[in-house]
């Protein structure tokens, strides 16, 4: 498995320098920003993992093995300096700021440049060993610009993504993370149901433990799920198949079909119905942007629109819909006053792919008409989606999911109770939450439901340590929360 | 049944759980003819076979139900006969975790002990991964084995009878990650990184005192680890009640104003 050890061009990619881990594309002449140095990442790409590079200029060099600085925490205290004589006014250390970005200018730099820092300080050999080892290593994080390629995994992710953007993982905590995956028993060739609001972090977390094996449905808020954070765990085009989407705001709709098994119900998605024209109106209600955009225009557009869908389907043309784009408002703006177009619609008009196009016709009364055209590729894709979408409730409808995970910005509580029939007996449910107040709720509902056994409410208190000869102890600061869990194991209503 | 994949009806020869009550629970393999006893009466295993897992059953003698669980991991951590100390679940997840396990992992673990932290390792790393554990108690050795084989998982294991503080591991770079529940850690370290795969493994020492904690991070730097990190995880659980607190008993509300002699007295 030595391949999976090198960078491959495009993968995602981890910069480590001292405790800050940021996440990078490894693409070439694509600059990438670490604590505010550009630079590319083009020699990293065909090495590997685990290797040290120092930023010159605009790119990096690798830093071989035996170049290597060690850490630097193998001091053993033999004599006591202390700081009765160390007075802090600055005045210590004789390098002005300038004169050291001019040594680095020079090409003085790594241990030589640190060297001179240390010899022009005047408090150094008054420091106790300790403290000159704390010292050294300061400049070091300061002065050298060297970092560590790594492999992101589903640790590394959650804890850069909680030390840097909790709010928009909604605070979960790498233990948190754990306990859920532990909790819910996740692994591979399971059927797992999520809700979440991590952007994607613990979706890729329990799809890394499912290791592209078994059914994942994530239920998603608005009209796309926001999966930015699953980019970073390189998942390929085969281990994405796990995962399916369903809207969250057509949850209600659900039906579990009850009496039958996954076995019983066959593996293949049942034929979709043809589109009617009945949903596509349905289409419309659920964009309200556009719908509002139409409403700016002239009540007879609408119609007009109306006349030619209807006409279109019994002549079996390509169809047409009331659709716009909500970006093309000059268009809209103007769609009142269009004469100017040709007559001649598809060949003479100038638009992208993704552009529906507003064209004038001759109807059969010899007046202009306004005919909405959509463009087959739109339409494949619009199909396409419909035809997910359909298999996404297929799979939820059939129920025998064998984990409900929700760890959601929204109230818990009506998701769990709605959501819990499609769990089978005897399979655990975790829901999470920053705060504890509303898992009391889901709780007492659970509780009354007599649906569900060996109830907690749990959260995890974690410390880290630094663990050096003498100088042992936990880390000064600490989290506060990393959120709350409450699990249980559904069983057979009674 | 087995404890990598979810089975729907119960069969002779499965290992259940029977739930009991909170953090009540006990365990036992199934078989036609035999009855288990409990506190609200006799479950008898023929009445289970053929149920389907989470089915509420009433006990002989009518004096309550239990329920019967499919077998996890975690129910098993909270289940299982105690041949030693055993490691919980909240450390369990947190060093799969760190560990960077996923299915098709290969691990090494040392000491085996009561197989807790082995089922959930087993689980995670399946269906393509493999763990060797190994233990100096050659009871425990053949007892994990038979646990292993009841629990359809015996394929996904290699248990051997050594000691790892003497003897090495004799499997060179295979690991993708070590694990290490021993009482002296630090004079594994070495063998340990010769099971590893080179380079980018993973490894992990669980410790109750701190002296063993510090012996083994030096000499986990002095042969050449780094990111080395020291954790402590710690679950605290709440109970939820539904409580009236009643009213102080203060007096009665007064109405008038107190005055002082000489004020004029109002009277609201």
């Amino acid at each position: 498995m030595s391949d999976t050890l090198k960078i491959k061009e495009g993968d995602y990619v981890i910069l480590k320098k001292g405790k800050n881990l940021v996440l990078a594309q490894a693409l070439c002449k694509r600059k990438v920003n670490l604590e505010r140095k550009y630079f590319v990442l083009d020699p990293l790409i065909g090495d590997n993992y685990g290797t040290s590079w120092e930023i010159t200029k605009r790119s990096i060099k690798k830093v071989e093995e035996d170049q290597k600085s060690d850490d630097g925490d193998t001091a053993e205290s033999t004599e006591v300096g202390d700081n009765r004589n160390i007075v802090d006014d600055n005045t210590a250390q004789k390098l002005s700021h300038d004169e050291i970005l001019a040594l680095k200018k020079d090409g003085m730099k790594g241990e030589k440049l640190i060297e001179q820092i240390v010899e022009n300080s005047a408090t150094f050999k008054e420091k106790n060993v300790y403290t000159q080892e704390k010292y050294i290593k300061k400049k070091k994080a300061k002065h050298l610009p060297i970092f560590t390629i790594l492999k992101p995994t589903t640790r590394l992710l959650c804890s850069m993504y909680h030390a840097k953007t909790s709010p928009k993982i909604v605070l979960l905590r790498y233990d948190t993370v754990a306990q859920i995956l532990a909790l819910g028993n996740v692994h591979a060739n399971m059927k797992a149901l999520v809700v979440e609001s991590c952007t994607g972090l613990l979706l890729g977390a329990i799809m890394d433990r499912m290791g592209g094996l078994g059914t994942l449905v994530q239920l998603f808020n608005g009209d796309a799920p926001t999966r930015t954070a699953l980019d970073g765990f390189n998942f390929s085009e085969e281990h994405m198949k796990v995962l399916h989407s369903f809207p969250l705001n057509q949850a209600n709709s659900l039906r579990i079909k009850t009496g039958k098994t996954s076995s019983e119900i066959g593996q293949t998605v049942e034929p979709l119905p043809a589109v009617t024209e009945e949903e596509k109106s349905c289409d419309e209600e659920a964009r309200p942007c556009k719908k509002q955009k139409i409403d700016s225009g002239s009540e007879n557009d609408n119609q007009q629109g109306a006349k030619t869908l209807s006409t279109s389907e019994t002549e079996g043309q390509s169809e047409v819909s009331i659709e716009q784009t909500c970006t093309n408002k000059d268009r809209i703006a103007d769609s009142n006053s269009d004469v100017a177009m040709a007559t001649d619609t598809k060949e003479s008009i100038q638009v992208s792919n993704n552009m529906d196009v507003d064209v004038p016709i001759e109807g059969d009364d010899g007046q202009l008409k306004r005919k909405w055209i959509v463009y087959p590729e739109r339409q494949a894709r619009r199909e396409k989606k419909r035809k997910e979408l359909d298999a996404a409730r297929c799979i939820i409808e059939e129920g025998n999911f064998d984990v409900l995970i929700i760890a959601s910005r929204f109230e818990p509580c009506p998701m769990v109770m709605k959501l819990l029939e499609f769990l089978s007996p005897s399979r655990p449910f975790v829901v999470y939450c920053q705060c504890i107040e509303p898992l009391y709720e889901c709780f007492s509902k659970l509780r009354e439901s007599r649906e569900v056994v060996n109830m907690k409410i749990t959260e995890t208190w974690l410390r880290e340590y630094q663990v050096l000869p003498a100088r042992t102890h936990p880390m000064n600061t600490m989290s506060g929360s990393g959120g709350y869990l409450l699990t249980g194991i559904k069983v057979a209503k009674t | 049944m087995s404890f990598i994949n979810y089975s729907e009806k119960i069969r002779e020869k499965d290992t259940v759980i029977l739930y009991l009550g909170l953090d009540d629970t006990l365990t036992f393999k199934v078989k036609a003819g035999n009855t288990h006893q409990t506190k609200y009466g006799a479950v008898r295993h023929s009445d289970l076979i053929g149920k389907r897992y989470g089915t509420k059953v009433t006990c002989v003698g009518g004096k309550g139900w239990v329920h019967v669980l499919h077998p996890t991991p975690e129910l098993w951590t909270i289940t299982l006969p105690h041949r030693t100390q055993i490691i919980y679940s909240i450390d369990i997840s947190m060093i799969t975790l760190q560990l960077d396990l996923k299915p098709g992992s290969v691990v090494c673990e040392s000491g085996t002990g009561s197989g807790s932290l082995s089922h959930a390792l087993i689980r995670t790393i399946a269906p393509n991964g493999h763990l060797y554990s190994f233990d100096y108690h050659n009871q425990r050795v053949e007892k994990a084995r038979q646990e292993f084989d009841d629990h359809g998982i015996g394929h996904l294991v290699t248990v051997e009878c050594r000691d790892v503080c003497k003897d090495g591991f004799g499997l060179d770079h295979i690991a993708d990650a070590v694990f290490l529940d021993l009482p002296c850690p630090y004079d594994v370290i070495e063998a340990a990184k010769r099971t590893l795969k080179a380079p980018g493994g993973r490894m992990c020492s669980f410790s109750p005192c701190i002296e063993q904690v510090q012996k083994t991070c030096e000499k986990m730097s002095g042969c050449g680890f780094v990111e080395i990190t020291t954790i402590e995880c710690i679950a605290r659980n709440y109970d939820v009640k539904t409580v009236q607190l009643p009213a102080p008993d203060m007096g009665p509300v007064e109405t008038e104003t107190r005055t002082q002699p000489g004020d004029r007295k109002s009277v609201v």
